[in-house]
């Protein structure tokens, strides 16, 4: 295992004082805390920062700690010294994060953290992306997960495991599924897993609330005449009159074809008409016929003529 | 690979008791009834909209993370909230504006207007 320096994760000299201490571990917890932070791997950090608090805050287990000497390096090979004695009992874990299991170099200083007080095991987090017609319709999903274990020894070990996750329909980003006892197994029952869900951005729909948008590319022909277009929603393809003299920008409403739900929501299709390209002569000709005859001036109420 | 989970969502629709909020670890009972008295946590009937699960769970981190009281983390929490929905709402706005126009190459033309009428 590997030697853990707790004054350098936390940015101390040896010599700090209880309240540098405290200090340090405020500043770190407001910079890596999971919840508010915005600084990448922070949960992995402020995991390693709760333990070396968990450390140096209890002057009895710090004592011991700096017992073993200041030569060693982070992350040299570790093995405690013949005879060791640590703290007993390893704490309350009162500043550990959720789901944290020590280091097996903690664990071998002061006896188990977690498993000499805990009764449950530690509830687990895990996100899982799944597609906008997954969310519309409900899936299932196969949730890969790696939760820390104990082996036969007490060490922590990761296990790999598979779980097919029913998705109800109408989930909305952000959401949670609790599966209960899918957490780390403890001695009076396992913890729980908390799936938060993500819905990965869609080629053709956007997401707003429950509201689902897409974007109608019309001809100047259709939107000016009016035109059925055959527009796509997740539950199928829906035929929907463009009225006449449509304009880009405007947006026509499905009712009810949004994401499922107590109501469910509406499907919005944004006109954007789409000019024809004047690649040919025909086309040149056909343009400058409509300059001729439509006298159609955009910008006249700006004035400028 | 095992059959299909059936978990709870934790939603405004779900019920969940006082004990499933309880019995975590994450808070007491005397806890509860402080962070229903901030706001944080409403009830519902004889229950709590599931989503409370998610909050109390958050509250709880938060407030042993960050050595803040519950007054504080209420606080927190509130600005959190905020900060998610703006960031929503700026990912929305953002998503409208450079939504690209489906099987065609040519530009996409500006649709300053398009605000105004909605």
């Amino acid at each position: 295992m590997q030697y853990r320096d707790y004054y350098r994760i936390m940015g101390l000299e040896r010599t700090a004082s209880a309240e540098d201490i405290k200090r340090a571990y405020r500043k770190l917890a407001r910079r890596y805390h999971p919840d508010v932070s915005k600084e990448s791997r922070a949960e992995e950090r402020f995991k390693e920062i709760g333990e070396a608090y968990e450390v140096l805050r209890d002057p009895e287990k710090r004592a011991a700690y700096d017992r073993l000497g200041s030569q060693w390096q982070a992350q040299q090979d570790f093995t405690p010294p013949p005879g060791w004695h640590g703290t007993s009992g390893g704490g309350g874990g009162a500043h550990v994060f959720e789901g944290q299991e020590f280091s097996d170099f903690f664990e071998s200083l002061f006896g188990g953290g977690r498993r000499g007080g805990a009764a449950r095991g530690t509830d687990q987090s895990a996100h899982l992306t799944i597609t906008l017609e997954d969310a519309f319709h409900g899936a299932t999903k196969p949730v890969r997960l790696t939760i820390p274990q104990r082996d036969a020894q007490g060490r922590v070990v990761p296990e790999l495991r598979t779980l097919n996750v029913r998705i109800p329909k109408g989930i909305q980003p952000g959401q949670q599924i609790r599966l209960a006892g899918q957490g780390s197994p403890g001695r009076a029952g396992a913890g729980d897993l908390y799936l938060e869900i993500a819905i990965a951005p869609h080629p053709l729909y956007r997401l707003d609330g429950r509201d689902l948008y897409l974007t109608a590319p019309v001809s100047p022909w259709e939107a000016a005449l009016g035109a059925r277009l055959k527009v796509p929603t997740l539950a199928g393809t829906v035929e929907v009159r463009l009225p006449e003299g449509s304009q880009s920008g405007q947006k026509l409403r499905l009712k009810g074809r949004g994401m499922p739900g107590t109501p469910p929501g509406d499907q919005y299709v944004l006109v954007e008409i789409v000019n024809p390209k004047t690649d040919s002569e025909k086309a040149r000709e056909l343009y400058r016929a409509m300059a001729r005859d439509l006298a159609f001036d955009p910008r006249a109420h700006w004035g400028t003529a | 690979m095992t059959d299909a989970l059936q978990g709870l969502l934790l939603d405004e629709v779900e019920v969940v008791s006082r004990a499933d909020l309880c019995d975590n670890g994450w808070v007491t009972s005397e806890e509860l009834d402080l962070l229903i008295a901030l706001g944080l946590v409403r009830q519902r009937g004889d229950g709590y909209p599931a989503v409370c699960l998610s909050i109390v769970r958050r509250a709880a981190r938060l407030k042993r993370g960050l050595e803040a009281d519950w007054e504080s983390v209420a606080v927190i929490m509130d600005l959190l909230q905020e900060i998610e929905a703006l960031k929503n709402e700026l990912r929305s706005l953002r998503a409208r504006e450079h939504q690209p126009l489906a099987r065609t190459d040519g530009p996409t033309p500006l649709r300053e207007n398009e605000r105004h009428r909605n």
